[in-house]
């Protein structure tokens, strides 16, 4: 039983680390029909922030947080600024194709600024419950936590304040938003913002709970997360939260069931199969026809 | 006309700048993990190996039949995969003509190495390869005769920290975890797991996990319940403090024992204090009262700033060994040399007493314990076979 | 040419809102809109009328800053050439585009709420403008929470018209209300534009159905490729042979 539940426990802090991924890809793909194919390596950023606002400025755990979902926000609002806003108007391929660059381009700016893993120190005192066999960190519930309170207030910003409902208004029809007086680059570059934001938020939780970062770490993760939001149907926010949980869930399934180098090949095999039988994403809906 | 002859005098000199050393240089390669994904390994190994032609060269180069020759080293990077180990073999062997050959370090680089070595009759120490492969040609099963190792075998490395587990830790059941994509550390497992096995001890459970996994948390559940004595962790060093962190994280409390793998200072940096207490085997300890060892350490630590590591340390035996040969041949030949690193005997290098027999690549020499205590490597035991 | 100087005459003592002068707009090697000029005054239902293709969406396209052009537009004395689309709402002006631009994964109330964009006096004043819209369509009101998407083609018209409504602007450009619409329903919207009008809203309007925009407006331009071949009071260019004949079908 506490076997079970440990696992179930494990199950719900991968999910929850990849949930918050996959809402960075589904926000910005939502809005603007663009694949962030950098944001894996944001989310490495943001561990690196983490790794320089913990382990060389020795701050606290919220001035942590703060620089990491900071810094990272300031970086997606300038990968949109220079890298995909002159290449709104381009076929969809190019901006493919430029996301990707700009995502080597960061791996390897990290790279030739540090090549070696880094050691994230503890930035929160890490305590243990017991509860008859099953072990509760104070890691695992603040990741579970603080990822289920970020997609509450995501929900929140894009279903009820005005700014949200710019963004949807954006998703829908670019062209007639500036005739509402709407500035669409603000939008843009706050929808950004915010997919970022979450991406440097997901790489501190990650680098509290696997202390060990490198410059490539984003790479795997990224692109499961963006799988996850496929699963979930790209552009749902509460799909990228579902689709999260989901390849967390199948991922430790597989691990517990079968031999390590099966887990991804069965994961990510099952998710196709979903998709066959989805195409959309579980909460996806077909792309409407607009009148 | 003369535009002809213009132009074969600058090919002929290309050509001669090319191949031809100095007559009193003598060119010895190096392949290490510059970069990849165990850059401090191969910083080490270069780190190293510049010290020790360094010092030779300062005292006068070395002396071979009479006479004195200065040492080049070339450096190239295998960035820690198979073919670019392989390739970086070719172009030192083929395009600077060097006489020897020092790594690669990773045996996943110096098993692909090897054959070039062996094939082009060039000789080849690698200072932290511990992969059986690397000097047995694995179709014929027979020793490879150019290729050497500075350090233990896996096999050797394998029994002693079993008997180590069951001898000094007291553990009879014990679980292991390491990933299956490197053969170096399956074959630890293995060795281990049999090991424990023959001595009567139970292994609770062999978890896997592929390289670039960060979450071990699913794997460290089982383990821990199947209740084991002890978890051998066969890891590389910047897996293994994500592991041991994921082991405190869900209440694990049993000792931790790593091999050869845990060997860089770097472990010390990425564990915090979570390794605290644990062992591992190693193939040099810096706090070592053997002879030559504070030297070597002040020394290395005078030019870079570190205390040197296991790579550092065998790097440098690697070419002390090769140094040795070179001086007891009549020519600087390879093969010479070769035949002067068989004749090896009780040769005192920093990571203990060397020995080679006729026949063999693999050295005779003693397994150190190291424990992690401090936010140090301290030494422990010193296990001989 | 006489007749628009009798024109100018008769109606110079009221301020020229938007001044249009030698517009061109050009798609690549198509030249849409080919230099033209007219003045919309103040509290005026100006209409133009066409055929499809005449340029007619390029230049209100034009005029709110959807799309680049050359020669000169200004807006109460400001030329609009350095000024972001995004921008012209503030100044006043207000643009119902082709097919009405109804965002159709928000809701009518959503909708209407991004209309207010830019208002910045006050939620009480707002609240009035809401209740001031669904006066004038009754029928947005019963659908308020309901997807702007699931409305039929008059109710989605109305929206549009009420959320420009809704930015209280001095100026509004209706591109093709009638569009769509059954005769009633299009009666209906062009009763409703009257009767913003009588309110004090200048309208530029766009029109195929040339009968029902030359009705409801004080001065009338004719557009054929790109170019003003005719201009006038409403009333002047119904009584037109050349407009009966091209236009009215008469």
């Amino acid at each position: 039983m506490a076997y079970i539940s440990q696992q179930l426990l494990n199950m719900l802090q991968l999910g929850s680390i990849y949930a918050v991924i996959a809402l960075g890809y589904t926000m910005v793909y939502g809005v603007l029909s663009l694949i962030n194919f950098a944001h894996g390596d944001i989310f490495m950023v943001g561990a690196f922030l983490c790794f320089i606002a913990a382990g060389k400025l020795h701050m606290p755990f919220v001035p942590v947080i703060l620089v990491a979902v900071a810094g990272t926000a300031l970086l997606g609002v300038g990968v949109e600024r220079f890298a995909y806003r002159p290449l709104r108007d381009a076929p969809k391929v190019s901006a493919i194709i430029t996301a990707l660059g700009v995502g080597v381009f960061i791996e390897n700016f990290t790279l030739a600024l540090s090549p070696y893993p880094r050691h994230v120190p503890e930035i929160l005192p890490v305590v243990n419950w017991n509860f008859s066999g099953l072990t509760v960190s104070s890691i695992q519930v603040l990741i579970v936590a603080l990822s289920i309170g970020l997609m509450v207030v995501l929900d929140f910003i894009v279903r009820k304040t005005s700014y949200g409902m710019a963004m949807r208004a954006l998703s829908w029809d670019i062209k007639t938003l500036p005739l509402m007086g709407v500035p669409v680059n603000t939008i843009v570059a706050l929808t950004f913002a915010i997919g970022a934001g979450f991406g440097g938020a997901a790489g501190t939780m990650y680098a509290m709970a696997f202390p060990v970062i490198d410059p490539y770490m984003g790479i795997m993760i990224g692109w499961k997360a963006f799988i996850a939001a496929v699963v979930g149907g790209i552009g749902n926010i509460r799909g990228a939260m579902l689709g999260g949980y989901i390849l967390g869930a199948v991922e430790t399934l597989a691990t517990v069931a079968l031999p390590s180098t099966y887990r991804d090949f069965v994961a990510f095999t099952l998710l196709l199969i979903l998709l066959v039988f989805r195409p959309n994403g579980i909460l996806g809906v077909p792309k409407t026809i607009k009148v | 006309m003369p535009r002809l002859y213009g132009s074969a005098l600058i090919l002929a000199l290309l050509l001669l700048g090319c191949t031809k050393a100095d007559e009193n240089t003598i060119q010895i390669g190096v392949i290490a993990e510059l970069t990849g994904d165990i850059p401090a390994v191969g910083a080490s190994c270069k780190n190293a190996a510049e010290m020790a032609v360094k010092a030779v060269n300062t005292a006068g180069g070395i002396d071979i039949g009479g006479k004195k020759y200065t040492i080049k080293l070339q450096v190239e990077d295998s960035a820690g995969r198979a073919e670019q180990a392989a390739s970086a073999a070719q172009k030192l062997i083929t395009r600077d003509k060097v006489i020897a050959v020092i790594g690669p370090n990773a045996s996943s680089g110096a098993i692909p190495a090897s054959e070039i070595a062996e094939t082009s009759k060039v000789p080849m120490i690698s200072p932290w390869s511990t992969n059986p492969k690397t000097t047995i040609d694995p179709r014929t099963g027979k020793q490879k005769s150019y290729v050497f190792r500075a350090c233990y075998m896996d096999s050797f490395q394998g029994s002693v920290l079993a008997a180590f587990a069951m001898g000094h830790l007291k553990a009879k059941r014990a679980a292991t975890l390491y990933d299956v994509t490197s053969e170096v550390l399956k074959g630890q497992a293995e060795v281990f797991k049999r090991t424990l096995e023959e001595k009567g001890g139970t292994i609770t459970g062999v978890e896997t996990y592929t390289a670039g996994n960060k979450d071990f948390t699913v794997q460290m559940t089982k383990i821990k319940n199947d209740n084991p004595e002890l978890i051998f962790l066969p890891t590389y060093y910047s897996d293994v403090p994500l592991q041991v962190r994921q082991a405190k994280m869900l209440g694990i409390e049993v000792p931790i024992l790593g091999s050869d793998a845990w060997g860089s200072h770097d472990l010390l940096a990425l564990c915090g204090k979570d390794c605290e207490g644990y062992f591992f085997s190693s193939h040099f300890s810096a706090n070592s009262t053997a002879p030559g060892v504070k030297k070597f350490v002040d020394d290395y630590k005078a030019i870079y700033g570190s205390i040197p590591d296991d790579v550092a340390a065998l790097t440098y035996d690697s070419f002390g060994i090769l140094f040795e040969a070179m001086k007891k041949s009549a020519k600087p030949a390879s093969e010479d040399i070769k035949n002067a690193i068989q004749k090896i005997t009780g040769f005192q290098g920093v990571t203990g007493n060397i020995t080679f027999h006729e026949g063999s690549g693999d050295p005779e020499k003693s397994v150190v314990i190291l424990q992690i205590k401090d936010g140090e490597f301290k030494w422990f035991a010193d296990i001989k076979p | 040419m006489a007749m628009e100087k009798l024109f100018e005459q008769r109606h110079s003592e009221v301020p020229v809102l938007l001044s249009i002068k030698n517009l061109a707009v050009s798609y690549g090697n198509i030249r849409a809109v080919r230099g033209i000029s007219f003045n919309v005054r103040q509290g005026q239902i100006a209409a133009l009328i066409g055929a499809n293709g005449a340029g007619k969406s390029s230049l209100l396209r034009a005029v709110s800053g959807m799309i680049p052009y050359e020669g000169e537009i200004c807006y109460k004395g400001i030329n609009l050439k350095d000024v972001a689309a995004h921008k012209l709402v503030s100044l006043g002006i207000t643009h119902v585009p082709e097919g009405r631009g109804i965002f159709g994964n928000l809701t009518v109330r959503e909708n209407l709420t991004l209309g207010t964009w830019c208002r910045r006096d006050g939620l009480e004043i707002i609240k009035k403008d809401y209740d001031h819209v669904v006066e004038l369509f009754p029928r947005l009101g019963e659908r308020m929470g309901q997807l702007s998407g699931t409305l039929s083609g008059g109710e989605q018209q109305m929206l549009a018209i009420g959320r420009a409504l809704m930015s209280r602007g001095d100026m509004i450009l209706l591109d093709e209300p009638s569009m769509g619409l059954s005769p009633v329903l299009a009666d209906e919207i062009f009763g409703i534009i009257d009767e913003i009008n009588k309110h004090g809203v200048t309208i530029l309007l766009v029109e195929q159905n040339a009968y029902m925009a030359l009705q409801a407006a004080g001065y009338g331009c004719v557009m054929e490729n790109g170019e003003i071949t005719l201009d006038g009071t409403g009333a002047e260019l119904i009584e037109n042979p050349r407009v009966r004949q091209a236009y009215l079908g008469v």
